[in-house]
């Protein structure tokens, strides 16, 4: 095994240049295709560009381009140069150009990046300053002619920082992961042998690479094992989901991941003259990752592409997270996913996994994200980070060798989360037999759809929101099974009496968190002054609110169950 | 003024689709940049538009930007329709 990801790309260049690595499916039914010699020469001459504009290694390298080859030419040519890579997600066409840029210019200001890497339509949303957004020298992806240009000559050692994974929610919040090489390969080295990954598989994907499950299960496994990755871009795939399978299909692929949400969205709007001929045989591992799993969920799928070829045993579950590059555990046809069914009263009163003593009990359903990952230790612990027996629900502690190395130049957020050693996810779960399961967060995190949001990044942006009372509003996500996700709900107390009918007022809502933060909210109450209830410290807490919303304005038939 | 395909169109965007079943929807108002309409329900637009009107908008004319009001969703209809 190589020891960092620019030799691991360097040995298949050397051995099979002309090995297939991506073919980029678009959604007219053209493709471009990416072999390692592509990758090599094209990524080469993104990191000679890179150097002549003063990247030097060790630099980072922001890259924002839609999902096409030189997305991952501009990626991996940062690894070969030994700059640093970072993906951004590139801006839906409802935000803001005015605050994106200047959320990208902080952000690009903050971590020192001297190189952005992007394409004609999106930098015509940005105001350049001598090519420049901030101290970022901008790169056109799509007017850098084709030449392909020999590989740089650096020294790159498996303790250096090879690449960021940003995480979600606005520039204030935004933490870059930083992983070293060699967590990246521990990472990869240990995961692949718990799917069983072998030469004829096929990756499939929709997945955006400026997250993990994207990033590093369906770009970084492959590259560094060899297994070609059909993609469809993330655009595409939303207002066609059936695009996934007629790929899966063509190419005849074996492993996709998908965020739980995929699952439902699939069964439900998938219709039958969209897969006319389609066989989903081939897959071996539909992976189930990145936000909470249900075994509902598979159901569901499973009874709608059951008679296109989906197995039950093919239906895996994953968990991971970019502070462990990826993966800590993970479930196959060899070890299936454990479903549980948990005494109600002991999961919700007493934080324990309890299995419900008969089958007409009021009980809640599990699913584990399988056993945890050879090279990977997993606690559960208690508030005081006390290492708490099986079947007892705390945090989920971590401590493996594809750990990340902190969050870059955030020593602070870094030193809050590892502590001797371990890292402290934030999420609740409990270990049984050796299966870990997940069973809600203690951080306030909204997960929709695979997406983080952060409520104080929703929450700040309503409370600008002229006839919104400042500081007066939540931000909540709410599970709901239906959808396979979370839905936003967002509580937020107006300036003066009458204004909770004001369409107006709602509509600038709505129109200020879809512009800033690309998502919709679910159900948005204006309410009048005093409604939100405040803790004994005088502070606004989520929880209580969550429950009086419940209680007092949803109708009983629509609530759906409450978040542990 | 709207037409048949367009009252059908916004009678079943406001029903269905719309976060807020009290928004004044009219031809020209934004419904994806508004956040009234998230990108996930336009997969449930298409299907409508293909029962309806018997019309199936290519995979790469069907994004969120060409449908973000019913006015270009009506657009997108009349090209790809077929010719009576």
């Amino acid at each position: 095994m190589a020891d960092t990801l620019r030799e691991a790309i360097l040995e298949h260049h050397a051995r099979h240049p002309d090995r297939l690595y991506v073919r980029c499916v678009a959604p007219d039914g053209s493709d471009e295709r990416i072999s390692y010699g592509t990758l090599t020469g094209r990524g080469s001459q993104f990191a000679a560009v890179y150097t002549s504009l003063g990247s030097n290694p060790g630099a980072i390298v922001i890259i924002i381009l839609p999902h096409c080859a030189d997305l991952y030419c501009a990626f991996f040519g940062a690894v070969l140069g030994g700059q640093i890579p970072s993906i951004l997600a590139v801006p839906s066409f409802k935000l803001n150009a005015e605050h994106w840029q200047h959320e990208l210019e902080a952000l690009l200001n903050r971590i020192d990046a001297r190189v952005l890497v992007t394409d004609t339509a999106t930098a015509s949303h940005l105001t350049l300053t001598d090519g420049r957004v901030g101290r970022a020298s901008v790169v056109l992806a799509d007017r850098l002619e084709h030449a392909p240009a020999p590989i740089p000559h650096v020294q790159t050692a498996p303790a250096d920082i090879v690449l960021l994974q940003h995480s979600s929610g606005s520039t204030g919040l935004k933490k870059g992961v930083a992983l070293s090489n060699r967590s990246v390969l521990n990472q990869v080295e240990d995961y692949a042998p718990t799917l069983h990954l072998q030469d004829a598989d096929r990756i499939a994907s929709w997945l955006p690479l400026y997250h993990d499950m994207g990033l590093i299960a369906c770009a970084v496994l492959p590259v560094v094992f060899g297994v070609p990755v059909s993609a469809v871009s993330p655009f595409h795939w939303v207002t066609r989901p059936a695009s996934l399978l007629r790929v899966i299909h063509d190419d005849r692929c074996t492993l996709a991941w998908m965020p739980n949400f995929a699952y439902e969205f699939m069964a439900t709007r998938v219709r039958d003259s969209q897969t006319e001929g389609v066989r989903l045989d081939s897959m071996r591992g539909w992976i189930n990752c990145a936000e909470p799993t249900l075994a509902q969920s598979h159901r569901d799928f499973l009874r709608r592409f059951g008679p296109l070829g989906v197995r039950p045993e093919t239906l895996w579950t994953c968990y991971a997270m970019a502070e462990t590059t990826f993966a800590a555990s993970q479930s196959s046809d060899r070890t299936p996913p454990r479903i549980e069914r948990l005494d109600r009263e002991g999961f919700l009163a007493s934080r324990e996994a309890r299995l419900a003593p008969s089958a007409d009990a009021p009980a809640i359903e599990t699913m584990s994200g399988g056993l945890v990952l050879p090279g990977t230790q997993v606690k559960i612990v208690d508030d005081e980070r006390r290492s708490l027996p099986d079947r007892r629900i705390g945090e989920i502690a971590i401590r493996s060798r594809s750990l990340f190395s902190g969050y870059f130049k955030d020593p602070a957020s870094t030193s809050k989360v590892l502590e001797d050693g371990w890292y402290y996810s934030g999420d609740l779960g409990y270990l049984a037999e050796g299966h870990l399961f997940i069973t809600g967060r203690k951080k306030d995190i909204i997960i929709i759809g695979g997406r983080n949001y952060y409520p104080q990044d929703i929450e700040r942006i309503v409370s600008s929101v002229t006839g919104i009372y400042p500081g007066r509003t939540v931000a909540l996500g709410l599970d709901d099974p239906s959808i396979g996700t979370q839905r936003l709900i967002v509580l937020a107390e107006v300036q003066e009496a009458g204004l909770e009918n004001d369409p107006d007022v709602a509509a600038r809502v709505r129109m200020a968190v879809s512009e800033q933060l690309d998502c919709a909210i679910d159900d948005l109450r204006l309410l009048p002054h005093m409604w939100l209830l405040k803790t004994s410290s005088g502070k606004i807490a989520r929880a209580p609110n969550l429950q009086r919303y419940l209680k007092e304005l949803v109708e009983p038939t629509r609530q759906t169950r409450p978040p542990a | 003024m709207p037409t048949d395909r367009g009252t059908a169109l916004t009678a079943y965007i406001r029903e269905n689709v719309a976060k807020d079943p009290r928004a004044r929807i009219e031809v020209e108002t934004p419904l994806i940049t508004s956040g009234l309409v998230d990108s996930f329900s336009l997969v449930s637009v298409l299907a409508f538009i293909e029962d309806e009107f018997h019309v199936v908008i290519p995979d790469e004319a069907a994004t969120a930007e060409a449908m973000n009001t019913v006015g270009l969703m009506l657009q997108l209809i009349d090209t790809y329709a077929e010719p009576a």
